[in-house]
């Protein structure tokens, strides 16, 4: 995990202070727990990725 | 009569000022007054603008006098969170980076307020850059819930809350991208107001994730909320994502009963709450029978990925709109701050784009879900509001992150851009506790009425802070 962050944080161009890398870790991991959910739900071609939600959603 | 005008609500003294029984300039005096005895204990406001309201009240009084009264709002003391671009002024969004930022124009929604006659009290505490749910800001010190002032009054617009209901100003204005408006009214014991996505302009405020910020009012009761909706609601022409739909009377919406009405219950979010939150959710189900609401058990399964798709569009967007300054100036961030935007360069593109996926089909089962009812009624957070610095809640024996569970129940509002309101429903060891409903879209009158009605049966029994007899009950 140590390894991805750090690596990633390179790509992107940013520095990650020593002191920071413990929480960052805990709260990657805390979202890699929150997509197991994601991971068991099945996502189709209908189920559009809105970027954006335009007037309230098109709901109306 | 002075010091009682400061907790009064917009209601209430509108009709006052317009029919000259009460100068506005009375009104702005008595609410500086408060600013100046109670603001060092609260840190609710950043800057105080004394003078500039002082003058805005005595020409508010000036026209009220010639027979000017431009509405609801004139002469009315209002604090803003400081993330509203008002020209001129200093707006920090609560960091050191922009500790020096001067806009060149007013957010809409600051032109409307000025327009409406508002007498501009000063810019209120947020959590940096709006980037989290305490209010617990490293640059200019927490702001303090007027309840305790050792627990957090919840963020991000902290400041607003802590102000409206200390009576530091009349109403506010806060932004809401996972509940920043409706966390610190459910903490702090007041109305807040999460409009449609679409419903009011944010041209002008400072973004932290353009697909989930919305613009609402915090105030003391629905009524000013609806008040407030009216004013600033409407399409604008530098905010593309407004909508052109006609925007009702919520005023006069508030005049109706709700029986016959159907009130939705999810399971979802009745999951790991406090028990006297607990205790006053299910307390207000039974109210709302006995109003003539029927309650009803409704099912939206894509609630589970809600805080997933939540964290993931946050985090992205907040980091691509920071990430110059997360390159080039990190230690100039708060450590919660820099972290949150540092973990938004980490998921993948894939992650994002599945977090819109996910927000898509949840839209469509809120849509299912409102064929059958008018309101969806949550708690509005599943503890009190907890104590600054606090990290880690035991809720149902599970050791779960405060930040987090600040945003769980109400991000959903977010992630779909329905309307929800949150409103309280009473004390729980002498806290504040909120309860919200999610409406559907552009339909904030039936929220705001439903709340409306709830209030009129006094939950919290006329209780207001007293910061352990600092301020008094009156």
């Amino acid at each position: 995990m140590k390894e991805f962050i750090y690596q990633t944080s390179l790509r992107m161009g940013f520095t990650i202070q020593e002191e920071d890398f413990e929480m960052l870790e805990k709260r990657l991991e805390a979202i890699k727990k929150l997509r197991n959910s994601v991971e068991d739900t099945t996502l189709g071609e209908n189920d559009m990725a809105l970027v954006n939600i335009p007037n309230g959603g098109d709901f109306a | 009569m002075t010091k009682e005008l400061v907790y009064k609500s917009v209601g209430e003294l509108a009709p006052l000022l317009e029919a000259k029984q009460l100068s506005p300039v009375e009104v702005t005096e008595a609410v500086i007054s408060q600013i100046e005895q109670y603001n060092d204990l609260l840190n609710a406001y950043l800057r105080i603008d004394a003078e500039e309201a002082r003058l805005a009240a005595k020409m508010a009084e000036t026209e009220i006098m010639r027979g000017e009264y431009r509405g609801k709002l004139h002469g009315i003391p209002v604090g803003l969170k400081d993330i509203f671009y008002i020209k001129d002024k200093v707006v920090t969004m609560g960091s050191k980076i922009h500790q020096n930022f001067t806009p060149a124009y007013h957010a809409t929604v600051i032109d409307k307020l000025v327009n409406a006659g508002m007498v501009y009290t000063g810019s209120l505490n947020m959590h940096e850059y709006a980037w989290g749910g305490t209010n617990d800001n490293p640059h200019f010190g927490p702001c303090r819930n007027p309840w305790d002032p050792e627990k957090i009054p919840g963020g991000s617009s902290g400041g607003s809350a802590a102000a409206v209901i200390a009576g530091l100003c009349i109403a506010s204005l806060g932004t809401d991208t996972g509940g920043s408006v409706r966390i610190p009214a459910a903490a702090c014991g007041m109305v807040g107001l999460k409009p449609t996505h679409g419903r009011v302009s944010k041209y002008g405020v400072f973004p932290l994730a353009w697909s989930l910020d919305h613009v609402g009012p915090m105030t003391k009761t629905a009524e000013d909320a609806a008040i407030l909706l009216e004013y600033i609601a409407g399409y604008d022409a530098n905010d593309p994502t407004t909508s052109q739909q006609p925007i009702p009377s919520y005023s006069d919406a508030l005049a109706k009963d709700i029986k016959g009405m159907v009130i939705g219950v999810e399971e979802e979010f009745l999951k790991d709450l406090q028990p006297g939150v607990e205790q006053l959710f299910h307390k207000a189900l039974k109210t709302l029978k006995s109003l003539g609401a029927e309650i009803k058990p409704i099912q939206i399964p894509s609630l589970q990925n809600a805080h997933y798709a939540e964290m993931i569009t946050v985090l992205a967007e907040a980091s691509a709109i920071h990430h110059h300054n997360i390159k080039t100036r990190p230690e100039d961030f708060g450590k919660d701050v820099r972290i949150s935007l540092q973990l938004g360069e980490l998921p993948s593109a894939v992650e994002y784009v599945q977090a819109q996926q996910i927000r898509h089909r949840m839209k469509k089962e809120f849509q299912e879900a409102f064929k059958s009812v008018d309101a969806i009624i949550a708690p509005t957070l599943p503890f009190t509001a907890p104590t600054i610095g606090q990290e880690i809640s035991l809720l149902n024996n599970k050791e779960l992150r405060v930040a987090d569970e600040l945003i769980r129940l109400q991000s959903p509002a977010n992630l779909t851009g329905l309307p929800s309101i949150s409103v309280p429903c009473g004390l729980s060891d002498g806290m504040p506790v909120g309860i919200q409903f999610y409406g559907n879209a552009f339909n904030e009158q039936i929220i705001l009425n439903i709340a409306h009605v709830f209030e009129s049966t006094n939950p919290m029994q006329n209780k207001k802070p007293q910061l352990a007899g600092v301020i008094e009950n009156v």
